[in-house]
């Protein structure tokens, strides 16, 4: 009968689990309506901020649920053979106006793995692509090991 | 008072244009554009710098 042990990870361990990764799912929710997709992110561990590009088309239900910086969670998980890691960030998702970039942040989104609208059917200036910024107010995670029995 | 130049980066790609600095000029020709990550040539950075 396999066994786990769960243990919670330092903050150091949260950020290089969110470094090591590029990709996670962003959750949101507006009355009782709830909304997740996966995004492609990435992570400024010095600020402990995730960087993101969201893409939409004007009659995406998308943009409904990311007004008036909305809160939100974000998943980052992932296995390596039997250790199975999450991060969990609760925080406000705010729009990056490009009127209020500066270098840095542009070098930020440079490291930031691009979405995969290249598969989208419609031409890239038909596409809503807005920068957000999500600052986490609680960041946590856990590393799961699950010992399973010799067969 | 002196102010910043600017120039007005229009992506190729995206077609989403941007006032920027000398700093952020150079750090876009580095990156890609700051949006949707196309490469960036000299060219989409517009002919004459403005002064903000």
């Amino acid at each position: 009968m396999p066994t786990n042990s769960e243990v919670e990870m330092s903050p150091a361990e949260v950020d290089a689990h969110l470094s090591r990764h590029e990709t996670g799912v962003l959750a949101l929710a507006r009355d009782d309506a709830p909304y997740a997709i996966p995004i492609s992110y990435g992570y400024d561990a010095d600020d402990r901020e995730l960087y993101l590009r969201l893409v939409s088309t004007p009659d995406s239900e998308k943009r409904e649920f990311l007004a008036s910086t909305p809160q939100a969670r974000v998943v980052v998980y992932g296995d390596d053979d039997d250790e199975y890691a999450s991060v969990v960030g609760v925080g406000a998702l705010e729009r990056v106006d490009l009127e209020e970039l500066t270098p840095e942040t542009i070098a930020q989104y440079g490291e930031t793995q691009r979405p995969l609208f290249e598969i989208w059917a419609a031409d890239k200036p038909d596409l809503d692509i807005e920068l957000y910024r999500f600052t986490p107010e609680k960041l946590t995670g856990r590393t799961v090991v699950v010992e399973r029995d010799e067969a | 008072m002196t102010g910043r130049s600017t120039h007005t980066f229009v992506c190729p790609e995206c077609r989403r244009s941007i006032e920027v600095d000398n700093a952020m000029r150079s750090t876009l020709l580095e990156t890609g554009c700051v949006v949707c990550g196309a490469p960036v040539t000299e060219e989409d950075m517009g002919e004459a710098p403005t002064v903000g």
